[in-house]
């Protein structure tokens, strides 16, 4: 595994090329730019301008550390 | 309740009828259900469509990657470590992969999908369990003896693999992952309940587990072109719900041997247009003088064994 101080490739450039080239930095450099797209989703999301349709059933996900702190 | 560790073999068809199974998954049981004419194409001849649907690919990529999050995990990695260990795997592994013009779908939104679940994960209550060996309890492949005895004289199996024992609460839930592109609601969850796959995979863990079993859960995603959205939902089982699963699993099973001593595989025609329509809709609909030539230009076969193991 090779590390590079900077990212060499652009975020499109790291899905066309041999993913063996990849160094760790441009790794980090790739979880950033989606950790970005998810902090921009769940702001528009906030807003209620978020694009993908929802559903009716609306509170689905179980809330783990709630029910833990029922039992 | 049934007995684990049947004796090993690979063959998933009894001897003395060759077009018979001997080992059930829920793919196989879902199939005879759906139509046992598409049992026989693709579970007994082996028929599977030219070209590999995107869903099924990517459901596969998306399941390899959590599972190489979790063992990273397990074995002490930290979090961001862990997380370009997954990722550089799932491009490895995503490198042939083909979307077919499904925009959710793609190499890109696989490693926003696993980055995204990372994140929204990193302090979780359910935690993956770590088996004796060290190693975490992901990909677990099961077989459990049925009370039936098959033409060949031994019990019936039921086999699969289950995703991850997790434990909540002091006690261990069976965690199915699954992936979308629909929203991942109360309606959504609905499905699992009554559901085989689950019922199955409840039935191996209580066989394992017995009192520590709390259950079986969905880990799902939705996926979409720009966004995940991630929830999770219970599918328990009761005692007598299970019992009832194997009382009418056993059913099924002596249907499947009736077909396969008669050589009749009826065709479920209620079945044909549902979700989106079978694979096998453009064969059924043809002539029955005709129907192989389709088949052998539109489909190559590839056998789906569920006795083959998964995991370590």
């Amino acid at each position: 595994m090779t590390t590079s101080p900077l990212p060499l490739h652009s975020i499109d450039e790291l899905f066309s090329i041999d993913p063996l080239l990849i160094t760790d930095a441009e790794l980090d450099h790739l979880i950033a730019h989606s950790r970005e797209l998810r902090a921009k989703f769940t702001e528009a999301e906030a807003r209620g301008g978020a694009k993908g349709k929802k559903g009716a059933g609306e509170a689905v996900n179980v809330d783990f550390d709630a029910l833990k702190l029922e039992v | 309740m049934p007995n684990p560790s049947p004796p090993p073999s690979d063959s998933q068809f009894c001897t003395s009828l060759p077009k018979l199974h001997r080992a059930f998954d829920s793919m196989i049981l879902g199939g005879l259900k759906k139509c046992p004419r598409y049992l026989q194409l693709r579970f007994i001849e082996g028929w599977t469509p030219n070209g590999s649907k995107a869903s099924l690919a990517f459901g596969i990529l998306y399941h390899r990657a959590l599972e190489t999050l979790d063992r990273a995990l397990i074995e002490g990695l930290p979090p961001e470590e862990a997380l370009r260990q997954t990722l550089r795997e799932a491009l490895i592994t995503s490198l042939s992969f083909e979307s077919q013009g499904d925009t959710a779908r793609t190499r890109q939104t696989l490693i926003r999908s696993i980055v995204w679940y990372a994140d929204q994960f990193a302090v979780d209550a359910l935690q993956t369990v770590r088996l004796p060996s060290g190693k975490a309890a992901v990909e677990l492949s099961f077989r459990i003896a049925l009370p039936l005895e098959s033409p060949d004289g031994e019990p019936y199996i039921l086999c699969g693999h289950i995703d991850k024992l997790a434990s909540f609460n002091s006690q261990v839930y069976v965690v199915d992952r699954k992936h979308t592109k629909y929203a991942v609601d109360m309606r959504y969850f609905e499905q699992f309940s009554p559901n085989g796959q689950m019922s199955g995979y409840t039935l191996a863990a209580q066989t394992l587990l017995q009192d520590r079993l709390g259950g079986a859960l969905i880990d799902a995603t939705q996926v979409g072109v720009g966004f995940n959205r991630y929830g999770r939902g219970f599918a328990s089982r009761t005692d007598a719900q299970l019992q009832e699963f194997i009382h009418s699993t056993l059913h099924w099973i002596k249907f499947a041997e009736d077909c396969a001593r008669k050589d009749h595989w009826p065709m479920n025609d209620t079945a044909c247009h549902h979700y989106g329509g079978c694979e096998f809709r453009g064969i059924c609909n043809k002539d029955p003088a005709v129907r192989q030539l389709h088949l052998e230009a539109a489909f190559h076969r590839e056998n789906w064994n569920p006795l083959q193991n998964r995991g370590d």
